[in-house]
């Protein structure tokens, strides 16, 4: 706790000028199972409590947001593959979201580490207003941090960022989100991660939104 | 009934290896001075420690003459093999097209995805193989991961491949799954 609350003091003193900052928690959960040697289902449940910002000033766990996505996956190749997915949005201002997603994924095998990469469009219907479409790309880098390859017990450094391109009628915007995480590879079933999740929200916009994350993800296979 | 039984013995596996970085320090000390005795200039070495079945060894990863080398010690400090990552593209013509014929008659549809070639022989025989030297006779097998096609299921696969073009060992490499990467 006191590590994060000096990053939220550094990152605050750094966004205090003229850009707006949030800090908050971030926990998410994926559950997969194979539907056959083809095809995968996927949900991820995931939510947001922002508990700091540079308007209030004020450090208070709040509830902003879950989410719920299912994905069904269909195997391409060894190394590829495609999904489609739909995601429902739970979020604090009673205005609930609709997504509808496509992806496709490949990785790269190199010699210490992999590079999966993503390229993903989304579509989301919102009950009060104009629909947001988002076009978005991920290159996310798994290193093993006590060898070349991951055995079970042992740690890696998962590092990634996306770049999101997005319109919703009459604005266009940019957004990137850089992830820096410690995993533990307990077993080809079980890994958990943790560590920071730092978007950048609206670049070309006048007031470019600052979020930190403390995320905690578990990826659980059956 | 003994061809049944080399055959199975041969095809029936799947690749389980646990590997982890090792200290310096941790690898028998024969092995260590061994080897950097092998080089003129300072060369990295990243030592690790490997189990593949009940076969345990230390094997030495480092870049040298710009090839990748992978050399294993068994764990009294002996070297056992070298092995260098080769591409596909530097092979010569006549080594390509037997390692082919090789793999198409075993697959319809493959495509190579690493090649190692395992120099075997002597102690003296491979440091003068780490040092660059070439030696005469040194037995050379390959090493080489194939993406494979089997029953319209795509396999990933590790064969060893002796110098007279035949398969001795096939086996199936445990892919890992992918979900942290794609969601």
């Amino acid at each position: 706790m006191r590590f994060f609350l000096i990053i939220l003091f550094l990152m605050s003193s750094f966004f205090s000028q003229s850009q707006s900052f949030t800090a908050g928690f971030m926990p998410d959960i994926t559950l997969s199972y194979k539907a056959n040697e083809l095809y995968k289902i996927v949900h991820k449940l995931e939510s947001r409590y922002p508990s700091y910002d540079t308007d209030t000033e004020i450090f208070k766990v709040n509830f902003e947001r879950f989410d719920f996505q299912n994905f069904l996956e269909r195997k391409l190749g060894l190394f590829s593959s495609v999904a489609v997915g739909y995601q429902f949005r739970i979020n604090n201002i009673e205005d609930n979201e609709h997504r509808f997603i496509q992806q496709i994924t490949w990785i790269d095998n190199l010699l210490n580490f992999r590079i999966g990469h993503r390229f993903r469009t989304d579509q989301t219907f919102f009950d009060s207003s104009i629909p947001e479409f988002r076009f978005r790309y991920r290159a996310k880098i798994q290193l093993p941090l006590q060898g070349q390859e991951l055995d079970k017990g042992e740690y890696y450094l998962s590092l990634s960022d996306e770049v999101l391109l997005s319109y919703q009628s009459p604005d266009l915007g940019v957004d990137n989100r850089v992830v820096a995480k410690i995993g533990l590879y307990i077993n080809d079933k079980n890994k958990v991660e943790s560590g920071f999740d730092w978007r950048a929200e609206g670049f070309f916009l006048d007031n470019v939104e600052h979020q930190l994350w403390f995320a905690f993800s578990w990826y659980k296979s059956l | 009934m003994p061809f049944i039984f080399i055959s199975f013995s041969i095809f029936a596996q799947t690749k389980t290896e646990f590997e982890k970085k090792v200290d310096e320090s941790k690898v028998p000390s024969i092995a260590v001075e061994g080897l950097h005795k092998c080089f003129t200039e300072d060369v990295k070495i990243k030592w690790y420690f490997q189990k593949d079945g009940k076969k345990e060894v230390y094997e030495a990863k480092f870049d040298n003459l710009d090839k990748f080398f992978s050399v294993e010690f068994d764990v009294e400090g002996d070297i056992e093999n070298v092995e260098i990552l080769v591409d596909k593209k530097d092979l010569d013509k006549l080594t390509k097209e037997r390692l082919e014929n090789t793999l198409s008659a075993e697959f319809k549809d493959f495509e190579i995805v690493k090649i190692q070639k395992e120099y075997l022989g002597d102690e003296d025989e491979l440091i003068k193989t780490i040092e660059g030297q070439i030696v005469e006779d040194i037995i050379t097998n390959f090493e080489i991961e194939v993406n494979a096609k089997i029953d319209k299921r795509r396999q990933l696969y590790e064969l060893m491949i002796n110098e007279n073009f035949e398969i001795k060992r096939k086996r199936k490499i445990k892919l890992q799954s992918t979900d942290i990467l794609d969601y």
